[in-house]
């Protein structure tokens, strides 16, 4: 299967839509399920796999959806492309670079539903959304989930519920996590105050790629932790809360910035879109960090002519695999810096940023 | 405010709280421990939960007092000990097989919890509204028999309840 033609579109969750896509990037919820009566995939044999592999392909291909979902076997595809999936969040790391043996993913065109098939357990079923939209997320995988369960048969036990290779999926198997933007309780170092509030209800929050206090582009993760006791909309319902008290401190820390600095303020955007417009190399941090910066700007309608979607299409072109396809060479690390830059340089001068 | 991370003393970026009978923990790393601790692949998509798992409940069961690590499942052959050293279990069946072992450890992952309360497939609702079922047809016999009218009437309304149920898809 030739993916190049994904590269001209933006995968749901970077569509810069949806409901508080001011501060949450993306909604994503997955869903971990086997088969009954066959070893999880870490003890399965290479002809189980392949069979587990054929039976859920089969059954998730023959699915009567609006936007049918296609299959692609990762040993059927090169390193690039399947770190080309991995930057777009259609297949885990582990799917991609970790495990062996017949495994997979089946993805609609819109990028909005993809199930891995031979990751950790034999099904990870997720549904992106872009910005805050939980219960279209839950409604769109707990569909899929019954038309698949119509078809093949689940491990499941009355008292542990869905049965998973890891203990800490066993229950609902439901993983909700959502991707926010934090910019300004970065800038004005509220961060660790925001998330105290997390803490109180099992959650987990995490940099994305980032080291040190802040993560790097002020990107964030928060998921639940708990799938065992508690039912799929207790936890949504749990999340939720927590979600939209950040989403209110950072908006808060926003119009602080906006009163109390807004010169400097301005400024750090300006330099940062400078720095974007005007280097020879650029790494991906950097990138990261810079675009973090515009990205308040824009939200802050300080850059007229700059489209959310616009500068989503620039963080995800800028990852290695990306950029990559779009040069349509392999590139070494350094030449990988230089066509970003080049790449960044051009993008901005053709989407009119002053 | 800020908080140290665990192991190095820098600044953490990370923090897992679990709430282990009723005592909340909370615990603080920073991301290049994590990364050497290899709770976080490179990768932002999600926690090695297996370098997790063994990092919230190492310090609390180890060395475990009860533990016949020999205890091995008929099925796909895994030996508990190789679960806790890998953090996967082999099969479905393991759940039932170390269901006394991997009791103690889903209360200290799950807040207390033992029990599922949540999606039911399909096809298990059948089956656990045709049980429910015998199980009212059986009471409501014994009421017949004790004369305890009151209490059949109220049976046969709770199997005509569940009937109605059935015909849903
Ligand atoms: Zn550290
Ligand atoms: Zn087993």
């Amino acid at each position: 299967m030739n993916l190049d033609r994904l590269l001209d579109h933006l995968g749901e969750w970077l569509r810069g839509t949806g409901p508080e896509s001011d501060v949450v990037v993306s909604t994503r919820i997955r869903l971990a399920r086997n088969l009954a009566g066959l070893p999880f995939t870490n003890r399965a044999s290479p002809h189980q796999k392949a069979e587990v592999e054929s039976r859920l392909r089969e059954a998730i291909e023959s699915l009567d959806l609006n936007h049918p979902l296609r299959y692609v076997g990762m040993t059927e595809i090169s390193t690039v492309d399947r770190q080309f999936l991995v930057e777009r969040q259609l297949v885990s790391r582990e799917l991609a670079t970790v495990l062996e043996g017949p495994r997979g993913v089946a993805f609609d065109e819109r990028e909005s539903v993809s199930i891995m098939i031979n990751e950790e357990d034999q099904l990870r079923m997720q549904s992106m959304r872009s910005g805050f939209d939980l219960d279209a997320a839950w409604n769109t995988i707990d569909q899929i989930d019954d038309l698949v369960e119509s078809k093949v048969e689940y491990a499941f036990s009355d008292e542990f519920g869905y049965l998973t290779a890891c203990p800490t999926n066993v229950g609902t198997g439901m993983r909700a996590s959502v991707m926010l933007h934090l910019p300004a309780l970065g800038l004005t170092k509220q961060i660790e105050k925001a998330f105290k509030a997390l803490q109180k209800i099992n959650l987990v929050v995490r940099g994305l790629y980032g080291e040190g206090s802040r993560a790097l582009g002020d990107f964030y993760q928060i998921s639940n932790q708990i799938t065992l006791g508690k039912s799929e909309a207790a936890a949504l319902n749990d999340i939720r809360a927590v979600i939209s008290e950040v989403i209110r401190y950072e908006r808060l820390a926003r119009s602080t910035l906006m009163r109390e600095a807004r010169q400097s303020f301005q400024d750090k955007v300006a330099r940062a879109l400078g720095t974007l417009q005007s280097s020879i190399m650029m790494t991906s941090e950097e990138t990261m960090e810079l675009l973090s910066a515009v990205r308040l700007g824009v939200h802050l309608k300080m850059l007229g002519d700059l489209s959310l979607t616009s500068l989503n299409e620039l963080f995800i072109q800028t990852q290695p695999a990306h950029l990559q396809k779009l040069m349509g060479v392999p590139l070494d690390g350094e030449e990988r810096n230089a066509a970003r830059a080049r790449h960044l340089k051009h993008k901005l001068r053709s989407i009119g940023a002053e | 405010m800020s908080f140290p991370c665990k192991y190095c003393g820098s600044t953490a970026t990370i923090h897992l709280t679990d709430i282990i009978h009723k005592k909340k923990r909370e615990m603080h790393i920073c991301e290049a421990c994590a990364r050497e601790k290899n709770i976080i692949p490179d990768s932002p998509k999600e926690l090695n939960v297996q370098a997790l798992l063994e990092l919230v409940l190492g310090a609390a069961t180890t060395p475990a007092k009860t533990e016949p690590a020999d205890v091995n499942c008929p099925d796909c052959g895994i030996h508990y000990a190789h679960f806790r050293n890998q953090g996967r279990l082999g099969c479905p069946n393991d759940y039932v097989v170390f269901r006394e072992l991997l009791e103690p450890l889903l209360e200290r992952v799950h807040n207390d919890a033992t029990r599922h309360a949540g999606k039911v497939p399909r096809r298990h609702q059948r089956r656990l509204r045709m049980a429910r079922r015998a199980e009212l047809e059986a009471q409501l016999r014994s009421a017949i028999l004790a004369e305890r009218y009151e209490a059949a009437a109220k049976l046969r309304d709770d199997i005509r309840v569940l009937e109605a149920n059935n015909h849903e898809p």
